[in-house]
C-alpha cells in the first residue's frame, strides 16, 4: 500500500492494528519491533486499552508478564549460537501468518474500536517462537553429520511434522513389527 | 475362522522350521525376517516397552490381541507427553488428553513388508550379511540374538533379540559403522498369551467423544505425476510408494494448505522419505542436516523452486546421495 515506507513508525503501527499493513511493511515493521523497546511499549499498551475497555478478564496478567520478562532475560544470557539474530527472525518468520489473523480477527470482530485483538493472541504469536528458541539454545550437541552440510541445531515444528510423516508410512520396514510401531508411539523427541 | 487360524499357525510351524533348518547351513536373511514377521502376526501380550535414543528415555505400556486377522494394539505412554496410541489393524488413533485432541491415520504400509519380500528384485541378503550371536535373556524369555551387518555404508547395523519360542522380537538396537549404539528399543517386561479384554480394548478406541478428531490423510501418486525422477538410484533402496498430503494438517495451525510430496524409499529394514514442497523464503531458512539423536537422520537443501527433505534411519550420507540423485523429469 501507499502508507508502507514514510509513515512514521506510530503510525504504521496502527495501521497494523486496523489490518491494513502489507505483508512486506509490517516485516519492517515486525524488525522494528523488536528493536524499539517504546515502539513495544506502544504496541502493548493499544492492547491494554483494547482489552480491558472490552473486559476485566483480559488485562493482562502480571505473572505471564513476568514470566517473559524473565524468559527473555534467559534467553539473552545464553551463550552466542550459530544462528542469525534469533529473536528476529522467530518475529519474521511469524508475520505473514500472523497478518492474516488479523485481518480476519479485525474485519469480524469490531470494525469501530480499532484496538481488537487480546493479549492472548498476541502471546499465541509469541509462545512457539519462545519454545523453539528454548530448545534450540538447550540443543547442544551436534554430532555426525553430512558432507559439506552446515548443521544448525534448531528445532523446527514443520521438520518435526515431516518427521511423523516419515514414520506414518514407515511400514515398508521388516523392523515395523512390532518394534518400529511401538517405538514411534512410545518415543517422544526429547521435551523442548 | 478356525480353520483359517488353523492354517495360519501351520504356516507359522513351517516358516519357522526353515528358519530353523537355514541356521545349519546358511542363514537366510529373507527367510528369519518372515519368522519374525509371522510371529508378530500370532501372538497376544502385554508388556513395557522401553526406548533409549541419545540419553534419552521413553517407556510405554503395551496391550496387544490378536484374534484370526484382527490386530488390535494399545500403547499407553508412560513418560513425556500424556498420550495413547491405538491400532485396529491399519487403522490408528492417538489420543491426547491434555489437549483434547485425537489424531486418526491410516497406515496402509503396515501389510507391505511381506510383499517387499517377495518383490523378486528384493534381495536383503544382498546388503546384509546375517549372523548369530548367541542366546540371552531377556524380559525374561530366552531369546536368540542376531546381527545384521551391511555390507556398505550406505546403511545401519542392526542388533535383534527374538523370542526362541515364538519369534517375537523383544529388543532391537541400531549401530552405527564403528558399533556404536544409536537407538534402542526393547522389551523390559513382557507377558506371552496374557489376558487382553478386546471388547474394553475397542470400546477405548471408540471412545472419540470430548476430542477433537484431527484426520491425516494421504493421496497416492506417482513421482512421475509429480515430474520427479531419481537420476542415479541409491543402491539397494527401491521406491516404496509416493503420496501427497496437506500440509496444513502437518503444521497444525499454519494455515497453509500447499501439498508435500512424499515419496518413500526402503531396503527393507531402512526406511528413507524424501519430501518436496515448493520453497518458501519465509520458513525455509537452513540448508544442512538437524540432529535429532537416534536413529533418524534429517537434511534439508533448496533445488530451485523446491525445498527438500530426507528423513531416514541411515547414516547422513546416505541422505545426501538421495537429496542429489532427486532430480526434475526432463
Amino acid at each position: 500500500m501507499n502508507n508502507a515506507r514514510p509513515l512514521p513508525l506510530e503510525e504504521q503501527l496502527s495501521a497494523f492494528v486496523d489490518g491494513e499493513l502489507t505483508p512486506e511493511a509490517l516485516t519492517q515493521l515486525l524488525v522494528e519491533l523488536s528493536q524499539q523497546d517504546t515502539l513495544r511499549e506502544d504496541w502493548h499498551a493499544y492492547h491494554v486499552v483494547g482489552d480491558v475497555l472490552r473486559s476485566a478478564d483480559l488485562a493482562p496478567n502480571a505473572t505471564e508478564a513476568a514470566f517473559w520478562s524473565r524468559l527473555e532475560q534467559r534467553l539473552g544470557n545464553e551463550p552466542a549460537r550459530p544462528m542469525p539474530a534469533p529473536v528476529l527472525h522467530a518475529g519474521v518468520r511469524n508475520g505473514a501468518p500472523a497478518n492474516q489473523r488479523w485481518a480476519w480477527v479485525v474485519g469480524a470482530a469490531l470494525s469501530v474500536v480499532a484496538v481488537t485483538v487480546s493479549v492472548g493472541l498476541w502471546q499465541r504469536d509469541v509462545a512457539p517462537a519462545g519454545s523453539q528458541l528454548a530448545v534450540a539454545v538447550s540443543e547442544a550437541v551436534v554430532a555426525a553429520a553430512a558432507p559439506e552440510a552446515n548443521d544448525v541445531m534448531i528445532r523446527d515444528p514443520h521438520l518435526d511434522a515431516l518427521l511423523q510423516a516419515h514414520q506414518q508410512l514407515g511400514g515398508h520396514s521388516a523392523w515395523q513389527m512390532p518394534s518400529g510401531f511401538l517405538r514411534n508411539a512410545t518415543y517422544e523427541e526429547p521435551p523442548r | 475362522m478356525m480353520r483359517l487360524r488353523f492354517a495360519s499357525v501351520a504356516l507359522t510351524l513351517v516358516l519357522a522350521g526353515l528358519a530353523g533348518s537355514a541356521w545349519a547351513e546358511e542363514l537366510s536373511v529373507n527367510a528369519w525376517l518372515m519368522r519374525l514377521h509371522e510371529a508378530s502376526r500370532h501372538q497376544t501380550y502385554t508388556g513395557t516397552f522401553v526406548v533409549s535414543a541419545s540419553g534419552h528415555l521413553a517407556s510405554a505400556k503395551i496391550w496387544h490381541l490378536c484374534e484370526g486377522d484382527l490386530q488390535i494394539e494399545r500403547v499407553e505412554s508412560l513418560s513425556g507427553t500424556p498420550r495413547a496410541t491405538f491400532r485396529r489393524n491399519d487403522e490408528v488413533i492417538t489420543f491426547f488428553p491434555t489437549a483434547r485432541v485425537a489424531v486418526s491415520e491410516r497406515r496402509d504400509s503396515l501389510g507391505l513388508f511381506p510383499n517387499l519380500l517377495k518383490a523378486p528384485a528384493s534381495d536383503i541378503g544382498a546388503y546384509y550379511d546375517i549372523k548369530r550371536l548367541g542366546d540371552e535373556r531377556v524380559a525374561g524369555l530366552e531369546a536368540e540374538v542376531v546381527q545384521l551387518q551391511p555390507r556398505d555404508a550406505l546403511r545401519y547395523a542392526y542388533r535383534v533379540w527374538s523370542d526362541q519360542h515364538s519369534g517375537l522380537v523383544v529388543q532391537l538396537q541400531t549401530l552405527d559403522a564403528d558399533g556404536k549404539l544409536l537407538e534402542q528399543a526393547a522389551f523390559s517386561e513382557l507377558q506371552l498369551n496374557a489376558p487382553v479384554n478386546k471388547t474394553k480394548l475397542i470400546q477405548m478406541m471408540d471412545a472419540t467423544q470430548g476430542y477433537r478428531i484431527e484426520r491425516r490423510e494421504v493421496q497416492k501418486t506417482t513421482p512421475e505425476l509429480q515430474g520427479w525422477v531419481m537420476t542415479k538410484p541409491v543402491a539397494g533402496f527401491q521406491s516404496a510408494g509416493c503420496y501427497t498430503r496437506p500440509v496444513a494438517l502437518l503444521a497444525g495451525a499454519s494455515g497453509r494448505t500447499d501439498s508435500t510430496m512424499q515419496w518413500m524409499f526402503s531396503d527393507g529394514l531402512a526406511t528413507v522419505s524424501l519430501f518436496v514442497e515448493a520453497f518458501d523464503a519465509s520458513r525455509h531458512v537452513r540448508e544442512g542436516a538437524t540432529e535429532l539423536g537416534g536413529a533418524t537422520r534429517t537434511l534439508t537443501r533448496r533445488l530451485g523452486a523446491w525445498w527438500i527433505t530426507a528423513v531416514g534411519e541411515v547414516p547422513p550420507a546416505t541422505l545426501a546421495l538421495f537429496v542429489q540423485s532427486l532430480g526434475r523429469k526432463k
